[in-house]
């Protein structure tokens, strides 16, 4: 018997014991309504609690980040903490719909779908402890809707940029904690939390962790039509303009204002062209996985990324064929960066 | 039923149990298994009217309950530091055969991802591409996750489990 079937076997036989199914649509009702009460309880508290910051409440600059963890606080605030961390010349990570700054003592990694910034000599969360991690995780719901942890305090209130967000914090000195929903759209939030292990981590870190937090920056987020984006690839101005140019070569329309002098020349050259072949004739590319990037210094090319490209037959029984090609982009042309070259590769490495 | 948009009270009643099932495939336990199908089924409503015009609504709810399970063990991860409880493991049932026992529980200690695509190739029989989807990767990254995972399981199972450690992948 192959592995496949072993597994198949196995999976099925781990579901046989399933107990009987009891008033599952009584329960998801219950939910549903509870939703819309917290939601509505949400929106009331906020609304109330603005009217008395208003009308009672002076403004506070916040203290020291550490102070405002611990002691609660009115029910609206000012948004950003204030590190008083210099941070020129630190690097900026460019997540799907959002920048932030990070300490070149820290490094980013990736787990289960958050990018996570860790300071250099502590472990990421897929590794284990001790560590201290400031988590960034887009959520796909509402900020009003994502569940905070219970106890301690937490607060609403309006980023620098004038979007809705609730804040929770830990009131257990001995169990620093932080967790923060930022409003994207109806659906969608972004969660960002501090996760740490020990109190002496905390207080090594939250300072550069602040820091970070106040550089957090919306951006427009890149929804590829036709592709998708390997974790680990940054959303910046490059895979924008990458994701472009991709779509364009899928819709076989349009692709051609992104590519420099030198990137023309290889596409008109090369059997796997900007549309292949023709608008009109088979195969058709059908999509595009971007699997990794790599940013350059000192060259026109900032960024090189290496693109899995679909190639399929309408009409026919004919597999699909894949191929990779690296493609450069860097500052130029008229949409402010431009395809400079392309490469096709033997594998996709 | 609370739903006023058309088309989801089928839908729950055709993908409760098979997303229940994927859900206890996923945790390993029916009463985590429950309540995660039960989040899955009040955030696909809440996006019903949107996704009601896809053509796929069941994978979007496989996507959400994927994304949320992942949330889950974050948490449990936080929490774990704060909380130590002793929950009992879900009992096998007599008709599982040994080598079945030995597989799951091999599998239910892979990380997230690699179970996840594990499972939704092997138990929901979902081609590659469909499981990408699902699981917002390149189709490359879920052969990837499979292969991981499948080897991962054999190297666990060591010669415990001489069926599997000698069997061919495909």
């Amino acid at each position: 018997m192959k592995l496949e079937e072993h597994f198949k076997n196995a999976l099925k036989q781990a579901v046989s014991n399933e107990p009987p199914v009891v008033d599952a649509r009584a329960r998801f009702e219950a939910r549903v309504t509870k939703t819309r009460r917290t939601r509505i309880a949400m929106s009331a508290l906020g609304l109330a609690a603005v009217a008395i910051a208003a009308v009672v409440v002076v403004p506070r600059v916040l203290p020291d980040r550490e102070t405002e963890m611990f002691e609660p606080g009115p029910g609206t605030e000012s948004p950003t903490p204030k590190a008083g961390i210099d941070t020129t010349g630190w690097s900026v990570y460019s997540g799907n719909g959002w920048t932030m700054k990070h300490s070149p003592k820290w490094r980013v990694a990736l787990f289960e779908g958050d990018t996570e910034f860790v300071p250099q000599d502590l472990k990421g969360t897929a590794v284990g402890e001790p560590t201290f991690a400031l988590i960034v995780r887009p959520e796909p719901e509402a900020y009003d809707a994502v569940a905070l942890p219970s106890g301690g305090e937490t607060v609403t209130g309006t980023w620098n940029d004038g979007r809705k967000y609730r804040q929770w914090r830990s009131t257990d000195a001995s169990k620093p904690r932080s967790e923060t929903v930022f409003e994207i759209d109806a659906d969608s939030s972004l969660h960002v939390i501090y996760y740490v292990s020990t109190v002496a981590l905390w207080d090594a870190h939250v300072r550069e962790a602040d820091a970070s937090f106040d550089s957090l920056t919306f951006t427009a987020t890149i929804e590829p039509k036709h592709g998708a984006i390997a974790p680990g690839v940054e959303f910046n101005q490059f895979t924008r303009t990458l994701v472009d140019f991709m779509d364009a070569r899928i819709e076989k329309s349009g692709a051609e204002p992104f590519l420099a002098a030198s990137a023309a020349e290889y596409y008109a050259e090369h059997r796997s062209g900007l549309y292949l072949y023709s608008p009109t004739s088979n195969p058709h590319y059908t999509r595009y996985d971007v699997l990794s990037w790599q940013s350059v210094e000192g060259n026109i090319v900032q960024a090189t990324f290496v693109v899995q490209i679909v190639e399929e037959y309408t009409g026919s029984t004919t597999a699909p064929a894949t191929f990779c090609e690296r493609i450069g982009i860097g500052p130029g042309g008229t949409r402010g960066n431009a395809v400079h070259s392309a490469e096709r590769l033997e594998g996709c490495d | 039923m609370t739903s006023d948009a058309a088309g989801f009270d089928g839908f729950f009643d055709a993908e409760y149990r098979p997303l229940r099932r994927l859900a206890y495939l996923l945790t390993g336990n029916w009463d985590h298994a429950e309540d995660l199908v039960q989040e899955t089924m009040v955030r696909t409503y809440r996006a019903w009217d949107r996704i009601r015009r896809q053509e796929r609504p069941a994978a979007y709810a496989r996507a959400v309950m994927i994304n949320r399970h992942n949330s889950m063990l974050r948490r449990a991860m936080v929490e774990l530091k704060h909380v130590t409880t002793s929950r009992q493991p879900d009992v096998q049932q007599a008709e599982t055969t040994e080598d079945a026992v030995l597989l799951w529980a091999a599998i239910k200690q892979l990380p997230a991802r690699q179970k996840a695509a594990l499972v939704l190739r092997y138990y929901e029989d979902l081609p590659e591409a469909e499981v990408a989807v699902i699981l917002d990767v390149p189709v490359g990254t879920v052969k990837s996750l499979v292969h991981r995972g499948a080897a991962k399981v054999r190297k666990s199972l060591g010669a415990e489990f001489a069926g599997v450690a000698t069997g061919s992948e495909t």
